[in-house]
């Protein structure tokens, strides 16, 4: 699907977000006006859409890597792909709460939480791993960190969880710390040996992304 | 025993380690003991590196370019140091008062800088993209063992910690402690931490004061004049970041500062 519902219960939450950012945390208000651009909207449908085409039935317990305050990608992933349960690891303590307000309609049901555990070093939150299995891991901003075989060794040596992965060759910014230059690049960093998709794509900011979909 | 450490390693700094020592010898009359940890041992004083981690260092990269102060969490690599109270100063700091009250405070916790100069809520902006710590390791109080935590983290999770964090200080923000309840170290004990395992509740800042910033200032938002002597603090930094980029950004090495050259003849 290449767009979001938007719906009451949406409205309400993510209303109330911006209003409660622009009161409470200033500080952040253009980081989440950065957050809600055409291109972060482009890259997570393009990622929507493609695992969808991997894979059309549901995933019941997901990772989300990096997710930032997450509005997009949760309510793609929830209402565009049905997957069951989500938590996004964000070290920022800010992401964690500000993606709990965009998210609320979600928290209130049980299928959302955030965590602002390194799972780099630091084990999964206690309450996804009561949810089983996890069968989809997220990581939509690559660039940001350590490469991923970390986490697909630190936590996932006895499964192999769908991953999906988006990064980019663009190195101006000084937080991207691990910039890709292709696809195989990508997949070679998390220890991906059975990709079924790969692509790249130009955004409308003018930024190249990569994606791998792949165990 | 109180045990007074500095680091040192390259060929920056050859004089700095002899004025920090007469520093101290002029603002300390607790019994104590001066240390050098260094890769190029040549006094009394000075202590020999390990280098079990420069395989991990990437000079290109330069991250986690000051790793060799972390040695120093382990303290029984180095059988000299046999006390159990320690400090830890940068060679490129100015020592205005007495240093005394850096080992006569409580030690449930140990204290690292806490930069009054940082803009909290910038800090927290920047929380993600790793830079904007208000940490500054310039000066450190600790008791035996108290690091070691830290120490087995960087340990275990070394190609983790070299390739994402540029700074220790960014490092010890996001591991070790809370930014966003700055104060529950001090309500907290320590319990035990495994090994390989973090806390944000281990650091606790030190108080106003203590420590300012020649090239930042010193407390946000009211006193941030730069390039200033506060004699009423006890320490002035000058921040590593500036010294090794000394000449390149324009800023004067601490030692061409007519200012501070005259507060050297102590």
């Amino acid at each position: 699907m290449e767009y979001l519902k938007y719906y009451p219960e949406l409205s309400n939450n993510w209303s109330r977000a911006l209003s409660s950012v622009a009161k409470r945390n200033t500080w952040a208000a253009k980081r989440v006006e950065q957050s809600m651009t055409s291109s972060q909207l482009e890259s997570k449908l393009w990622l929507s859409s493609e695992l969808y085409k991997v894979q059309p039935e549901s995933f019941k317990n997901a990772i989300i890597v990096g997710g930032w305050y997450c509005h997009f990608l949760t309510e793609a992933l929830i209402n565009n792909n049905n997957v069951k349960f989500i938590c996004n690891y964000d070290i920022c303590k800010d992401s964690q709460l500000i993606s709990y307000r965009f998210n609320r309609r979600f928290k209130d049901e049980g299928k959302y939480i955030a965590s602002s555990r390194n799972i780099f070093t630091m084990l999964l939150e206690g309450k996804q791993r009561q949810k089983g299995l996890i069968d989809l891991v997220i990581n939509p901003s690559c660039e940001h960190m350590f490469h991923m075989k970390r986490i697909k060794d630190k936590h996932f040596q006895k499964t192999r969880p769908m991953f999906v992965l988006q990064s980019t060759d663009e190195e101006k910014y000084d937080d991207h710390i691990n910039c890709v230059y292709s696809t195989d690049e990508l997949a070679e960093q998390a220890g991906l040996i059975d990709v079924v998709y790969a692509g790249e794509k130009i955004l409308s900011n003018g930024m190249k992304r990569f994606m791998v979909i792949g165990r | 025993m109180k045990n007074i450490l500095c680091v040192r390693w390259g060929d920056k700094y050859n004089d700095h380690v002899e004025k920090l020592k007469q520093q101290v010898e002029t603002r300390c009359s607790l019994d104590y003991k001066f240390f050098c940890l260094t890769d190029k041992p040549k006094y009394s004083y000075d202590i020999q590196l390990p280098t079990t981690w420069d395989h991990h260092f990437d000079p290109v990269r330069n991250g986690f370019w000051a790793y060799r102060k972390c040695y120093m969490f382990n303290e029984d690599l180095f059988p000299q140091l046999d006390g159990d109270e320690f400090v830890y100063l940068d060679q490129d700091i100015l020592i205005h008062n007495s240093i005394d009250s850096l080992f006569l405070r409580d030690t449930n916790n140990p204290w690292i800088v806490r930069g009054w100069w940082n803009d909290t809520e910038n800090c927290k902006k920047n929380y993600g993209k790793i830079k904007s710590t208000p940490l500054n390791s310039s000066i450190i109080r600790w008791n035996r063992g108290q690091l070691k935590p830290v120490y087995d983290h960087i340990n275990d999770h070394a190609d983790y910690i070299f390739f994402t964090y540029s700074t220790i200080d960014n490092y010890f923000n996001h591991f070790w402690y809370n930014l966003y309840d700055e104060f529950e170290a001090e309500t907290s004990m320590l319990d035990d931490i495994k090994k390989g395992e973090s806390t944000k509740k281990l650091f606790r800042g030190f108080e106003q004061g203590i420590a300012y910033s020649w090239y930042k200032g010193n407390i946000f938002p009211e006193d941030m004049d730069l390039n200033k002597v506060r004699t009423d603090n006890m320490i002035c930094l000058f921040n590593n970041s500036y010294s090794i980029n000394a000449g390149k950004t324009g800023d004067e090495h601490m030692y061409e500062i007519d200012e501070v050259k005259k507060l050297w003849n102590i």
